[in-house]
């Protein structure tokens, strides 16, 4: 340790040139890139996308999509998109993956989408020979999706059918149209393209696991470690300073599944892993301190908090109770000391980045304000007026798998607790948790970090019927109504005014007990090229960011790591 | 007329009762266990107490005073939600008084069922359900303990279970010792060749004099008990929060907030090692004072 102390003093004033802009440097090719990721705590939960399991593209590095991120248009390019929302893109940052080209086309109203050429499945023992990438790949993959009986219910209902129009073009046909259209099938959480011959050998086998994608999974080992392996013949590149350099350059990725935080922070501090993707803002002064050389980005949360109330079970189906339960916990004073300053109080379920769908506090109704306020006086009074006059307590079911969580949630308790409202708190294993929302067996009170995925999903999938993320349970047809004049609404102007009205709406409902949303931070070594803190060019999805990526290895060894 | 001379006798030192010999010889003889013994009512006292005596509520927060170092107002500092940590340290004796002595006393009651009929009864009995203890000591405590609650879930009264399970299982090994030397021992006989039954020798005869090792075990299970129930608060299968054990006192905000304010894992740490090493200081010393085969010795 003394020694890399001593090997990175001199070192220090020579890491500002090195980390500068990666135009300085060629690309190295090689070594192993070590990451502990934003799902730090949590292995995959399935690598069949039929499973409709949030974290397919997280964890399938092998797989690809239609329609992805530019990183050309990153902010690291000289461009304005910072690549960290967990799903939404503005429709300029995006470009086509496996699609080269698209066109939307009228009567009958359809997208034709021509395939990029070229592009091989690699060869995989018991699975597949080498072949090409074509047109009946992404036919069989949408019905395979659209059959799955894990499948959304009407996640699809605006695809008439989807036809090979070619060897290399396919083209949906639209019932009408749909705002998501390209974010559900092109580069969403369940848009990844496989072959059928992975679905005939067991497509939720991580042994078979096989795509077209920059690396493919060569070790799993549950709550452990994911890694994955160049595929080396990945058909994309990379232009750094004129010059086309084949992807991707590092030989490895391994993800580290590591649940405790002061277990990450020590291996980002010794450099046994290169990148720590979400770091709490409580460990980042004593990270700087002891590890300067580290570089930094810091991003508001794409995911809220809240404590979610069954509005189908007493006392949630009362409005007065749940907005009682919003006056009582102070917002700004979790902000501003829970927090250090380090959170925004209102953020979700529109975020901030959302530009025109997003509505600051002080633009919103004066009902939607109280919310956020702090004022156990009148939750008392609201508490008396619904029946509660002295409180009531109730169960809150909580992932153990959330040490932020398991942390904030006392907090809430205590808050409850004066204004006479006593909750039981149940910490569970995350797939008990996650099963116990998605079968609405979930207790009364469920506290929750969901992403927010996009302007229109974030409300979408929360506050319509039959969705997989709705733990409050509220929804009412002229809500779903307005949903479904939103996603047909073409002209993104106008949707963005009815995505607002809905927000206030729902705002005001109060389902949830609102929470504050923290600024997290991203750190790697500056041995790590090519990069800038970007999270995801698709729905959580890394794959090509980490493409990118390169080893500056002599500066590794010359730093003593 | 002679005079009658009246006999004098005397006086005989006033006998003492064995609970008070035992005290004054422990004083005497046994200082650390002595000071293990007032540890440990001090302990007790706080346990007992601790909603008298504990100046703010276990999950009374204010955030405007979290990670306030120890002060005159609050003596051992706040944690991230400004609890008072003192508090929390008198609620969470109060939690391992209840968990410590619930699950030692299942666990002893455990131990002494299945040691005395085990060690009585002998034969086929005592074969097969040795095997059975030999399988359970096999096992991993920790990854049993991990499994059982990871099925029940965290909580209390699960944790008091299983404790109590692990504990009186793996004890009736030293019960059933103690009862296989005391059942040769001529006044069982006796009591048998008189036509006591089974019960009544079990009772009358072998549980008086096998109490002093059980003793013992109780009083060294009360610290494991302890010390495992951190262990599990520790790992997040422990009670859950906000009830303050000292276990997840340290493996929560302690853990987290250790560079910051390092007053947070500090008191329930010295919490935990004061009491457990009292507990077993104590448990020294009563064995040293209990058995006879350790008199003399000191």
């Amino acid at each position: 340790m003394k020694r890399r102390l001593l090997a990175a003093a001199p070192l220090a004033a020579a890491f500002a040139i090195a980390a500068g802009p990666a135009s300085a440097q060629k690309p190295q090719y090689g070594g192993n890139l070590e990451i502990v990721t934003v799902s730090s705590t949590i292995s995959a939960l399935s690598f069949d996308p039929g499973d409709y399991a949030w974290k397919t593209n997280h964890d399938n590095l092998h797989f690809e999509t239609l329609f992805v991120g530019d990183l050309d248009k990153s902010i690291r390019r000289g461009g304005k998109y910072n690549y960290r929302p967990d799903a939404w893109f503005a429709d300029e940052a995006l470009k086509g993956e496996l699609a080269e080209s698209w066109e939307w086309k009228q009567n009958p109203l359809r997208v034709e989408i021509k395939l990029r050429k070229g592009i091989m499945w690699p060869a995989k023992a018991g699975v597949m020979d080498s072949r090409e990438f074509v047109s009946d790949d992404v036919v069989a993959t949408f019905k395979r999706q659209v059959s799955s009986p894990k499948a959304f219910k009407d996640y699809y209902y605006y695809v008439d059918r989807i036809e090979a129009t070619d060897r290399h073009a396919v083209t949906f046909f639209m019932k009408e149209y749909h705002a998501d259209w390209d974010y559900r099938f092109g580069w969403g959480y369940y848009s990844a393209i496989y072959p059928q011959e992975l679905v005939k050998a067991g497509a939720g086998n991580w042994k078979n696991a096989v795509g077209t994608g920059p690396f493919q999974l060569v070790d799993y080992v549950q709550g452990n470690s994911q890694t994955y392996a160049k595929n080396p013949i990945y058909w994309d590149k990379d232009k750094i300073e004129g010059t086309e350099y084949k992807l991707p350059f590092v030989d490895r990725v391994t993800y580290r599944i590591m649940r405790d935080e002061t277990t990450q922070h020590t291996a980002l501090r010794t450099g046994k892993i290169d990148i720590l993707e979400s770091i709490g803002w409580t460990a980042v002064d004593s990270l700087k301190k002891s590890a300067p050389q580290l570089q930094w980005s810091k991003w508001l949360n794409y995911s809220g908090v809240f404590l979610s109330m069954r509005v189908d079970t007493k006392p949630f189906d009362d409005i007065r109770v749940r907005r009682a339960l919003n006056l009582a916990v102070n917002q700004v004073e979790i902000a501003k000391e829970y927090y250090g300053g380090n959170a925004e109080v209102f953020a979700y379920p529109m975020h901030p980045d959302y530009i025109g769908y997003f509505e600051p506090l002080d633009k919103m109704p004066d009902s939607v304000k109280e919310l956020f306020t702090y004022n156990p006086t009148k939750a008392k009074q609201l508490l008396r007026e619904a029946g509660y006059p002295n409180g009531f307590s109730f169960k809150v079911q909580v992932c153990s798998c959330s040490p932020d969580n398991m942390e904030l949630l006392p907090l809430v308790a205590g808050y409850l607790e004066q204004v006479g409202v006593k909750i039981e708190i149940q910490p569970m294993e995350y797939g008990a948790y996650l099963s116990a929302m998605t079968t609405g067996k979930h207790a009364a009170g469920y506290f929750m970090t969901n992403g927010h995925t996009n302007p229109t999903r974030s409300l979408h999938k929360s506050f319509t019927p039959g969705q997989l993320w709705g733990p409050s349970m509220w929804s009412k047809p002229e809500y779903t109504a307005k949903m479904d004049k939103a996603y047909a609404t073409q002209n993104e102007t106008e949707r963005q005014a009815i995505i607002r009205e809905m927000t206030r709406e729902i705002l005001d409902e109060a389902p949830y007990i609102w929470l504050p949303i923290q600024y997290r931070y991203t750190a790697w070594w500056p041995w790590v090229k090519n990069y800038d803190g970007e999270l995801r060019v698709g729905a959580v999805k890394p794959g090509p960011i980490y493409a990118r990526i390169w080893l500056d290895q002599e500066l590794k060894k010359k730093m003593g790591y | 007329m002679s005079a009658v001379v009246q006999p004098q006798f005397e006086a005989l030192p006033r006998q003492r009762g064995p609970v008070a010999t035992f005290f004054i010889r422990l004083f005497r003889e046994k200082p650390l266990g002595a000071i293990g013994l007032v540890v440990v009512f001090i302990f007790m006292f706080c346990g007992l107490f601790a909603d008298l005596i504990a100046p703010f509520g276990m999950n009374q927060i204010s955030p405007a005073n979290r990670l306030k170092p120890p002060s005159a107002r609050f003596w051992l500092g706040t944690d991230h939600l400004g609890r008072d940590i003192l508090s929390r340290i008198l609620y969470g004796a109060q939690l391992s008084v209840i968990i410590g002595f619930a699950a030692a006393t299942m666990a002893t009651v455990i131990s002494v069922v299945v040691g005395i009929v085990t060690g009585y009864l002998g034969g086929k009995i005592d074969l097969v359900m040795q095997r059975l203890v030999d399988a359970w000591m096999s096992f991993p405590e920790l990854i049993i303990l991990i499994v059982v609650v990871s099925v029940l879930g965290p909580g209390m009264w699960q944790v008091i279970f299983v404790l109590g399970l692990t504990f009186g299982i793996g004890g009736s090994r030293i019960v059933r010792g103690a009862v296989v030397s005391v059942r040769e021992n001529m006044y069982v006989h006796a009591a048998q060749s008189m036509g006591a039954g089974t019960p009544r020798v079990l009772m009358q005869h072998i549980l008086p004099n096998i109490l002093p090792p059980v003793i013992v075990l109780f009083t060294t299970r009360v610290g494991a008990v302890i010390l495992v129930e951190s262990g599990l608060s520790f790992l997040g299968f422990g009670v859950p929060p906000p009830a303050p054990t000292w276990g997840g006192m340290l493996s929560g905000s302690g853990r987290t907030y250790m560079y910051m304010a390092p007053w947070l894992a500090l008191a329930p740490g010295l919490a935990i090692t004061v009491v457990v090493y009292a507990i077993n200081v104590l448990g020294d010393a009563m064995r040293d004072l209990l058995d006879p085969r350790m008199r003399g010795s000191r």
